[in-house]
Order: structure tokens, then sequence, then C-alpha cells
């Protein structure tokens, strides 16, 4: 088995934070972390310099693989070479560079395959199941040149291998070594299942094959290297016991510091809890609400915005005083007919614009017609109903139709021009008035928006229900309300500045906009006609109490944490009831564990027995003679017989549940077998 | 085709039934046609603008400014081209 980090930058570009190359850290990496092959992947770049400093030094350790990673048509991928083809390897980055430097845009499939023209020689990793992941068409494209992908997540990394559609897997740190990095050195590297790496063409003949790869050295399908010495995790849900004081806390830290670049909902211990008066509760209260009421209102009134934004410009005071001037023009041509001279009696003198023809319709329908012919997954599809002669035929016709209309309004910009030149000269020499040349079409186009933008406004003020939503047992009204007075706007926009004036009109939207952009900036003005209400209640329809409230942060945020990659929660009994737990968080908790890891510390028996986890992690403290305190830590499934640390030392299991959870056997026995039977036999 | 001329100390264009008639009756309509047929060939010509040829000072005017603006799509028939296409260019280039 071999430890493989096919990601990792020594160099910092553009596309990096500030950091400082280390290669004493990197030496520490390799060692620490006991890898067998690294590749040098910085964004866009290879420095040869750089490349040749880290083999000289670390090449009798690891294999050291030349590589760099690319910005693809808005995706990244790795681009990994054998050592063997150094030297053209190095010209092919040269040109990426050069293009990256002269553009600072991705590169085209074409330019990419233009660069790397023999595809056999190189191992492509893309970024898959993470940020900045190669569209599914580009992977398609590549064909048998992409058979691995990079994920994040690690439970993606369990789909991606049970899903025979679905890349190879694999994890790397995507590290920028630096001196920094040595306190917390990453922990995201693949197993692969190989004897020696000696070229890319082993490792390649690993990442095509899904039995081939592992996050663990045990190859344990669903577990995942979390600590630095080797200690593992469920891809699903771990529970972490242990007595007060033994190194809970301690280790969910250490799990979050050894993943930085995971998106992790970590809820700490006591977070949740109400601390100050039940005044100062229910107005904490209130501002978490308010911030998620924020959220919805810019949802609900996104569209609104833009329309807002779309008139906000036009004046129309500007308008009327145009069109006033234009028919005085008109009236004073008509009457002062004493002025005509040899220049206004041209017929230049008076001409007014050609009007252009719009396109945009014809241009979206050829974009659209060009995505439809360019090749991609469907391209078979596509061509089984429209062949591909008659697609080429139809897109020839609609190009050709635009040039015709794209030519016929550049001959008319131009003669525009003539004609505006021409009249401003015949003007300057005559003392006849002129007709004033304004936008007609402009100004009726203008007027319509502006009606439309009053029926939406209109429409938008109703006070109506959005959206009931039930959220594990709590009930949550998304409305519309009107507002009530200037101070209720000022209220929403957080600003000092009177509106109530302004709030007079109300009841017409157009006046209503025009008095307020003399008062806000034009980016609120969408936030002054309606306000949304976000309100939560219980079950039965009342108002949240204190516990409820925690409950309903607590479930807030285990909702919200079905975007991140893991998910840590440090002893949520110290905040919760078990009724809560057993009933409401853990399906929750359970259905999160299908999607990511989520690591649990307890010592209550409800999480640690009754949420069946896929893992356990026992902590325990422990001072050697002379020595200060240190953790020990042992692992196994939920229901193995003994737990084992890494030295292979064992725990009976049994005695684990026993002291963690229930308090000792003999305290667990007298609950189940006095108190609580002498409690049932006495009804 | 003589599409404008300077004659008799007058300036004049070639009307759309071929006539020639004083710039002073030019239209819109007159000019985007002359426009349209000067970028269109090579062959359709017209009389430079050479200052004091024209009496009439309203002529004058209207026919340096026209005659200079023809004078520029000749020379800059290429770029033109290359401007109506510019939005959908690679698709020129592959089709045409």
């Amino acid at each position: 088995m071999k430890k493989i980090d096919l990601h990792i930058h020594t160099v910092k570009t553009d596309s990096d934070a500030d950091f400082i190359f280390s290669l004493d850290t990197l030496g520490e990496y390799i060692k620490q972390r006991k890898l067998d092959c690294v590749a040098i992947t910085n964004h866009n770049t290879f420095v040869e310099s750089n490349f040749k400093e880290i083999s000289d030094k670390y090449g009798a350790s690891a294999t050291i693989l030349p590589g760099i990673e690319v910005d693809l048509e808005g995706g990244h991928i790795l681009v990994i070479s054998s050592i063997d083809f150094l030297p053209d390897f190095i010209k092919k980055c040269q040109l990426v560079n050069l293009k990256w430097n002269a553009s600072k845009t991705p590169l085209t499939f074409s330019e990419f395959c233009l660069i790397f023209d023999d595809l056999n020689r190189y191992l492509f990793i893309p970024h898959y199941k993470k940020d900045k992941a190669l569209r599914e068409e580009l992977i398609k494209l590549f064909g048998k040149h992409i058979f691995s992908g990079e994920v994040t997540n690690l439970k993606q990394f369990e789909v991606c291998k049970k899903n025979p559609s679905m890349l190879v897997p694999v994890v790397f740190s995507d590290c920028r070594i630096s001196a920094d990095l040595t306190k917390n050195l990453p922990i995201s590297q693949t197993y692969i299942d190989a004897d020696i790496i000696t070229s890319i063409a082993q490792i390649k003949l690993c990442l095509g094959d899904k039995s081939k790869v592992f996050l663990d050295p045990s190859k344990a399908p669903g577990s995942f290297g979390v600590l630095e010495d080797g200690t593992t995790a469920s891809t699903g849900l771990t529970v972490i016991m242990g007595e007060r004081s033994s190194g809970k806390t301690y280790t969910l830290n250490q799990i979050k510091s050894n993943f930085p670049n995971m998106k992790i909902k970590y809820i700490k211990q006591f977070e949740l809890i109400e601390l100050g008066t039940e005044e100062e509760n229910k107005e904490k209260f209130k501002k978490l609400l308010s911030g998620i009421q924020a959220l919805e209102s810019e949802e609900y009134l996104d569209k609104f915005k833009s329309t807002i934004n779309s008139i906000v410009d036009i004046n129309v005071d500007t308008n009327e005083k145009d069109l006033e001037k234009y028919l005085g023009s008109v009236r004073k041509v008509a009457f002062e007919t004493e002025k005509i001279d040899v220049f206004s009696k041209t017929k230049l003198y008076n001409e007014v614009d050609l009007v252009l023809e719009m396109h945009n319709d014809l241009d979206k329908l050829i974009t659209s017609l060009q995505d439809i012919i360019s090749p991609s997954k469907y391209t078979s599809i596509i061509e089984k109903y429209l062949p591909k002669e008659q697609l080429d035929n139809l897109l020839k016709e609609l190009l050709e139709q635009f040039r015709l209309i794209s030519l016929e309004n550049k001959m008319k910009t131009i003669t525009n021009e003539i004609i505006l030149s021409t009249r401003t000269d015949l003007q300057f020499k005559s003392s006849a008035p002129m007709i004033e040349r304004i936008d007609i079409k402009k100004l009726i186009i203008e007027s319509q928006s502006i009606t439309w933008f009053s029926k939406i406004a209109n429409s938008i003020c109703q006070e109506k229900r959005i959206r009931d939503d039930d959220l594990y047992g709590f009930k949550i009204v998304t409305s519309t309300k009107k507002f009530a007075n200037a101070d209720d706007v000022k209220g929403v926009l957080h600003i000092s500045a009177s509106l109530k004036d302004a709030f007079k009109l109300y009841e017409e939207p157009y006046a209503y906009l025009c008095a307020l952009k003399e008062k806000i900036s034009p980016d609120m003005l969408y936030k002054c006609f309606v306000k949304v209400e976000y309100i939560v209640k219980n079950q039965y329809g009342f108002d949240v109490s204190g516990g409820e409230r925690a409950e309903f942060n607590l479930v807030r945020l285990l909702n919200d944490a079905y975007t991140c990659d893991m998910v840590l929660i440090d002893e949520p009994e110290s905040s919760f009831d078990n009724l809560f737990l057993a009933s409401k968080i853990k399906n929750l908790i359970k259905d999160l564990a299908e999607k990511m890891p989520v690591i649990v510390s307890t010592h209550n028996n409800t999480i640690g027995a009754s949420f069946f986890p896929n893992r356990v992690l026992y902590t325990r403290r422990f001072i050697a003679p002379g020595k200060s305190p240190d953790f020990q830590i042992y692992s196994g499934g939920f229901l193995d017989t003994v737990l084992k640390d890494n030295k292979g030392n064992e725990l009976e299991n049994y005695s684990v549940y026993m002291n963690s959870l229930e308090g000792g056997e003999n305290q667990y026995d007298e609950r189940k077998g006095k108190i609580y039977a002498a409690v049932k036999n006495s009804r | 085709m003589q599409l404008l001329r300077i004659a008799d100390e007058k300036g004049e264009f070639l009307d759309e039934h071929g006539s020639f008639q004083s710039v002073e009756l030019l239209t819109k309509d007159d000019l985007l046609r002359i426009v349209k047929m000067v970028y269109a060939k090579d062959e359709n010509d017209f009389d430079l603008y050479v200052e004091g040829k024209i009496k009439n000072k309203a002529q004058d005017i209207i026919y340096k400014n026209v005659a200079s603006k023809l004078v520029e799509i000749k020379t800059n028939r290429d770029q033109i081209t290359a401007e109506v296409e510019e939005t959908f260019k690679d698709a020129f280039a592959k089709y045409r």
C-alpha cells in the first residue's frame, strides 16, 4: 500500500493567497505523513529550479513527480508527467504560463489539446466533487484519458467508489507548503494498492481501478484517517466517548485543524445554551430571526431588485423636457418661415436619424444553435433527430441573416453620422430654427417601463403568505407585510435619514421611488416597498420558549450543514434533553451522516448508544510517571467486542459503554433493576 | 458608377432614377443608398471634395461632409466588414 499526495503547491502564483515556500516543511510533511509519492502542481506554472531543489533533496525519500494545475474552461485540472518527459513537459508548461499571463483567462479545451498534444503521456486528475470542478461534458471530451477525479468530501469518496458511472475518487491535501504548515500537517491523502511507485504508469493503473484506492491503509470501507496517529473515523456517524476532561473536545479540535481545506460545521459545547436574562435571550433570538428574515427577503425581492435597477436611472423630468423641446422646435420651424435661408432649405437640415434594427433574438438563436452543434455528451442523441448537415445549413443561413442585419445597421450608423455632422455645419451658418433631434423610441420604452414597474410594485406590496415550512416540529411562516410608517421602513434599512415625506407617497410606487432616490442609496430602494416576516412557532402554534429557542438553533444549524463536507458536534447533551435528542436530532444526524462524516462527542447514552454510530472512539487521559498528562484513543466498530489503540492495546467495549454512558455497570444495574423496575411495578 | 459629382460649380448626387440632382435635395434615404453602394463596389465612385469649387455655401457644406465620409468607407472597407461579423467571427470563419 502506498500513500500519495498529487496536489501540492510550492510556488506562490496570482491564484494563491500569500505564502512563502519552505523546503524543510515539505521534508517534514513527507516524513511525518510517510508519503511515498508527491506531485508538485502549482497554478498554471512549473518552475524548474523549484522542482529540482525538491527532487535533489527528497527524491530518495519519496517519488517526486512534476505537474501543473491548469485553469481549464472555468475548472481546474492536474496534469502530471513522468520524470522521463521532463524537458518536453517544461516547454508545455511554459506555453500554459504564457497564455495565462497574457490573458488571465482559462485555457479552452482546444488550446489545452494543442499544448498537451499526446494525452497518453500524462496523468490527468480534474477537480471533480470539489470547488472549481471541471464540467462533466468536458470530462467526457477527454474520454479514456480521465478516469480519476479529486473530491473533498470523504463521504463523496465512498459514493464515487460505489457508483460505477462516477470517476475513481482521490483525496489530496491541495496545500501550500509554508513554514506555518508544520503546526498542522495535512492528513488528506490517498492510499493506493501498489507495491512500488517509480513512474506514473503504476499510479495510472491504480487510479483506473476503484478497488485499488483507499482512505485508510487497513482498506476498511467507509473509514478515513482523522488524527496524526492514524486513528480513523467513519465516513458516516462516529461517536467519541470518554469521561470529563478525557480529551473529547481536544480530539474534535484536532480533527477540525487537520482538514483546513474542508467546509466543516463545528457546533461547540454550550454554544446554543442561553446564558443571559429572558429578555436578553429573546432579543438575541429576535436578532437571529431578523438575519434569516433578511436572507428570505433578499431571495423574495431578487427579481424586483432588477426591475428597480432597470428604471432607477430614468429621468422623467429630462424626458418631458426633451419632448417639450422637440414639439417647440417643430412649432418654431412651422411659424418662423421668414428665417428660412439657403442652409435651412436643404433636406438634410431637418432630417432625423435612421432607426437601427434590433437583433437580440437572432443572436440568442445563433448562440443556442452553436451550443447544440458543438460536441457534447448529448451529440449522438441530437444527431439522431437533427442531422448535423441540416443543423450546419441552418446555422449558415442564420449567420447570413445576422450579417445582413448587422451590415444594414452599420450602413445606417454611418449615414446617421453624416446627417449629424452636416446638420451641425448647416445650423452653424443658418439663423433658421431647426427641429430638435430626440430619441422618441427611447422615450416610449422608458415610459412603458415605468408603467410596468408600478404594476409590479403594486402586486409586490400585497400582504400574502410566501411559504409554510415544517422544520423538525417547528412551524415557520414566511409572509409579506406592508410597511406601517416611515420608521418601519427605516427599521429594515437601518438608516437615520428621515423618510416621512417620501412615505406619504407609499401608495404611488413611482412617485415613492423618486422621493426615496433623494434620501437613500439606489441599492437599498427595493427593500422599501414590502417587508418579509419570518416567524417561528412551536409544534402547537405557540411562541417558542427558551429551551425551544436553543432547539430551533440546533435544528437550523444542522439543516444548514447539508452544504458542508463534515460536521463536528461537541456534547450536544449539555444543551438539550434526551427526548429532544432522540425524537428530533437523531434522525437529522443520521440523515446528515448518509451524506458526510458526522462526529459527535458525548457521554450521553441516547447519543452514544441509541444513535447506532458506525464507529466509536474512546478517549482516555493518562499520566505516565514523571510526565505531563497525555490522551489515549481507542477505536472500533459500534458492536465490536474490543476497542484498540494505535499500539494494539485493547479495551472491552462493553466496559467503555458502561463507564462512559451509564456511570458504571453497578449504577446501570441499580437504575434498571431496582429503581426503574420499582417505579414501573408501583403502578 | 459616378455617385457624386461637382459640375458647373454645383454639388450633385445620382438619384434612384439615375438623374443627377443638387445635394440640397439629398435625403437620408438617398444618403443610405449611396453609402451602401460605395461600400459594395470599388467601381462606385465620386468626385473628391475640393475647397472653392462649389459656389453655393449650403451645397459646399453638404458635399464636403458626404464626400469625406465616403472616402473613409472606401479606405476602411475591410475594417467595416470585420466589425459587422465581430460577434460571431469564429462561426463566420468556419462556415464561410
